[in-house]
């Protein structure tokens, strides 16, 4: 509440700030010339300070990913249409058999410091994250790996043992290392095979079509970190000042401030222009007013503040859809909620229209389905889109049994009343906005809503620890392969929170992943979506779009698209009179 | 001639007592600072505990389906997040008597590193804001109480109001539209030094100091108008006494009533104030270092908090505590020095 209130006499002040401040420079004076020039220095900005954990495979803030995206490169990126094309790869191939994936790296390529980019470098980085001693969260990415889910498996099974004391931890991590080295030994050596200096070839036990968006990950030098344990990677110098393949060095990390980078002279798909970025951490509140006044050149901006910089001519606005939704999670083990004529009643009960128009200020989508809009395997028109219709919400709810029998506005049954608690977690304005939006419109079809705001550690852990809730309040952040697996197979943490189970999804999600070829693949996501969209496991929401604002009087040669609106940085340039 | 007699005949006697005085304030220092550590020791157990029993640990915020559940699990026990409480606090404990206050869990480095980086720049704003306070809190309260109901002291009550009733990031929006981002710029808009700057020296002193002014101008503001209000209050307290009177009956200027005789007793509640604010001084100050980007311990504390990092918590805490201590035990010794009636037996 102190929260929400705070926001609101910060958007007021902001909104006299923009008032008061009309006198900056006119429009486009920069434009003149289209040949770019080098020189300046770039400043971007961020909301939160990054950890400083600059290591792509340790990392767990995404303000840290800001900077290793700029310092680090994958085997393979994306083109405007999000498919895989190479990135430090020359080309790739797939075997007949559908399991083998052969990549040949681009020759010549260096490291920030000067040293060659080899196979070496490529089988450390996945090697490093399958090692048992390995301390970050990234594992399950690659289990599909020949022999990986088989040595991941020995490892819970030693975790239990010592859970249940029947073995101490050193001879559990005794065990662990040795089928590491069985592993390495074994099925490791076509898991992950470097066959020469260019040549990398990795194979899977099964066809597994999302390894390749996980093989596309950043690539970490292995003469840095060989000698450092795994388990000790964290304290190399070089999580903290990374030396990566990618546009940018990393000079420096103020805490808390900014970091600073400068262009690789050898970056391989071109030299930068601009010499300098300086990464600002900016105050939300605040970086509206620096990006008008011209101290920053970049920021992410929310649609309920898009209104106060749409009148600047030097800030251009980029939207494009994001790969996250919001959704209310249902938990099955509520008899009230667990009823699909009650979900579908309170899709068609909802006004989420309503939240996408005035929370989002139109910038998003209604979400009637699992998929998010810029995903491949979204089909829009396959899916019902309970647009809001009360009379059928009410029909729907008659025909469960709920009837308002003593005209209280609340509807009954045996005896119960039509109710649940929904908790939702502070932080997220629009969706804090959501909840009492929420409440009101299912008072409308006679079902009672209690709200419970809480702090988001404390909401995690009741929905997916302890699974003390009816209803929740979440987002997910999604990536580019469609893939469901980790968020609805009810085998696996984040899939077994709801208790909905479903034969014909399981199957579908399996076979997904099978089969490679993106033509094959969308008819199976296509038909699950619908499975979603008819069961109703999660109420979805909305998807919101990203809004970017950008000083175009200043940074040109802008090619804004579903990869963002800074992705070839390299290419940006500065004009020599908005140099100093 | 008379008195300047007196003077030298009683001159021996305030010296020994002066001297016996000093001796008890010493011992009874070195008896504090020793009750300080059952007491210290009884905090670190409450805040262990408060912190540990709040739901949710370091990783369950991580909600993304990229994130291994058992890597998790594993993480968990390698940290031993899932050991019995006792134990926890056993092995903290222990690290902590070695000197070693250990490894922050979300930054991956040494929690002594991280409190080391951000006390230069909380200190530098704490500090500097408590000497604006009191320079200018002070001489307004007094010269408020001196005058009391001239326009000066409306003056002053109606600043104090505004300054206690204006939130400190209100403020500081302003400040900003007014020297930074507006048609004056003089004050960088954030930050605590120039980004990209490598300047050491007194030149480094200068670009922190230029970064300083606003920051410390908005958490001043609200200080010097609660100060005046202290210091007016409790010199009118003073000024109504019957020693007073007698000072001003037997012919002393008003500039020696008030300045010796009235003020020492008037600065006995400020002392408290000062003892309260040491605290303060480095906690940090959450929302203007949010404003401001100001890398100071307030934001260490809530982000830390917010993402359950254990032993940024119980490091911060625990200086928290220890200076929440050692302000009130300054604050008792300053009392002694100030008020000689106050004896420490």
């Amino acid at each position: 509440m102190l929260k929400r209130c705070l926001a609101a006499v910060l958007g007021l002040v902001l909104l006299f700030m923009v008032g008061c401040n009309k006198s900056g420079t006119g429009g486009d004076g920069g434009t003149a010339g289209n040949t770019p020039v080098d020189g300046g220095t770039l400043n971007l900005s961020m909301f939160s300070a990054p950890k400083g954990v600059f290591n792509p495979i340790l990392y767990e803030d995404q303000y840290d990913s800001n900077v290793i995206g700029l310092v680090f490169d994958g085997l393979l990126m994306n083109n405007e249409k999000l498919e895989w094309i190479c990135d430090l790869c020359q080309n790739y191939s797939v075997s007949d058999d559908n399991k083998t994936v052969t990549f040949k790296l681009k020759p010549g390529l260096k490291w920030h410091d000067g040293q060659p980019v080899t196979t070496a470098d490529v089988a450390f980085t996945f090697r490093a994250v399958l090692h048992p001693e390995y301390t970050g969260v990234r594992t399950g990415d690659y289990s599909a790996l020949a022999g990986v889910q088989k040595m991941l498996d020995e490892r819970d099974d030693l975790d239990t043992q010592v859970k249940d004391k029947k073995i101490t931890d050193a001879e559990s991590a005794k065990k662990k290392m040795d089928s590491w080295n069985a592993w390495l030994s074994g099925d490791g050596k076509k898991a992950i095979n470097p066959v020469d200096d260019l040549t990398i070839s990795f194979t899977t036990d099964e066809p597994y079509a999302p390894l390749l968006q996980n093989l596309a990950t950043s690539i970490m030098p292995e003469h840095i970190f060989k000698t450092t344990e795994i388990g000790k990677m964290a304290d190399n110098p070089a999580t903290k000042a990374p030396i990566g393949t990618g546009p940018y060095k990393f000079v420096e990390y103020k805490k808390d401030q900014y970091v600073k980078l400068v262009r690789n002279e050898d970056y391989h798909l071109g030299k930068p222009h601009i010499p300098t970025i300086i990464y600002k951490i900016a105050n939300q509140e605040v970086a509206i007013g620096q990006l008008k006044s011209g101290e920053l050149d970049f920021m992410p901006i929310n649609p309920a503040d898009v209104e106060l910089v749409k009148s600047d001519k030097n800030v251009r606005l980029e939207t494009r859809p994001d790969f996250g939704y919001q959704y209310m999670g249902i938990n099955f083990d509520n008899a009230f909620l667990k009823d699909k004529l009650v979900r579908q009643a309170i899709m068609y009960g909802l006004d989420r229209q309503a939240i996408v128009d005035k929370f989002l200020k139109g910038y998003g989508t209604v979400m009637n389905s699992h998929m998010p809009p810029v995903i491949w395997a979204y089909d829009a028109a396959s899916l019902k889109p309970y647009a809001r219709d009360l009379s059928k919400a009410k029909d729907l709810l008659a025909q469960a049994g709920w009837k308002d029998k003593n005209a209280d506005g609340y509807l009954t049954k045996d005896g119960k009343v039509a109710q649940f608690t929904l908790k939702y977690p502070s932080g997220n304005k629009v969706r804090e906005n959501s909840a009492p939006l929420i409440q009101a419109n299912l008072k409308e079809i006679g079902i009672k809503v209690d709200l419970q705001m809480l702090e988001f550690s404390t909401l995690s852990t009741e929905v997916f620890d302890k699974r003390n809730m009816d209803a929740w309040l979440m987002g997910w952040s999604l990536s580019i392969d469609p893939d469901p697996g980790a968020i609805f197979l009810p085998d696996n943490k984040w899939g077994k929170v709801t208790g909905w189970t479903n034969a014909r999804s399981e199957q579908l999600i399996k076979q997904g992943t099978k089969v490679l070829k993106v033509s094959d693949r969308k008819p199976l996501y296509v038909e699950w979506a619908k499975i979603l969209n008819d069961e109703l496991p999660y109420i979805f929401l909305y998807s919101q779009n990203v809004v970017d604002a950008v000083r175009q009087d200043k940074v040109m040669g802008l090619k804004p698209d579903a990869r963002g609106t800074l992705w070839n940085i390299w290419e940006l340039w500065i004009p020599k009179d908005k140099q100093g | 001639m008379r008195r300047v007699g007196a003077a030298v005949a009683v001159a021996p006697a305030p010296f020994c007592r002066t001297l016996r005085r000093g001796e008890a304030v010493i011992t009874y220092t070195i008896r504090r600072l020793v009750q300080m550590l059952p007491i210290l020791l009884g905090a670190t157990m409450v805040i262990f505990l408060v912190i540990k029993l709040a739901p949710g640990d370091p990783f369950s915020g991580m909600i993304n389906p990229h994130i291994d559940p058992h890597k998790i699990e594993e993480e968990r026990h390698r940290l031993c997040l899932d050991c019995p409480l006792p134990e926890q606090y056993a092995i903290w404990l222990k690290e902590l008597l070695q000197g070693n206050l250990g490894t922050s869990i979300r930054f991956k480095e040494p929690v002594a590193g991280i409190i080391r980086d951000k006390m230069g720049p909380t200190l530098a704003l704490g500090v500097t804001t408590e000497v604006i306070v009191f320079a200018l809190g002070i001489p307004i309260g007094i010269l408020s109480a001196r005058r009391q109901h001239s326009w000066l002291d409306n003056a002053a009550t109606l600043f104090a109001f505004g300054g206690l009733s204006i939130p400190a990031f209100f403020f500081g929006l302003l400040l900003l539209k007014t020297f930074s981002l507006g048609s004056v710029q003089i004050f960088p808009s954030s930050g605590y030094i120039t980004p990209g700057s490598s300047t050491t020296g007194i030149a480094h002193f200068l670009d922190v100091a230029h970064h300083l002014v606003l920051p410390a101008l908005a958490l001043g503001v609200t200080g010097i108008a609660g100060l005046t209000r202290y210091v007016r209050s409790s010199m009118l307290e003073v000024l109504r006494q019957d020693y007073i009177r007698t000072a001003q009956a037997k012919g002393l200027g008003e500039r020696v009533v008030v300045y010796k005789h009235a003020l020492r007793n008037a600065l006995i509640p400020v002392i408290t104030i000062i003892g309260l604010e040491l605290p303060g001084l480095v906690g940090g100050a959450i929302i203007t270092e949010s404003i401001f980007i100001w890398p100071g311990m307030g934001r260490l504390l809530y982000t830390a908090l917010l993402e359950r990092d254990y032993p940024v918590l119980m490091a911060l805490n625990l200086m928290f505590a220890f200076l929440t201590m050692l302000g009130s035990l300054l604050a008792d010794i300053g009392y002694a020095v100030v008020d000689p009636r106050i004896r420490y037996d």
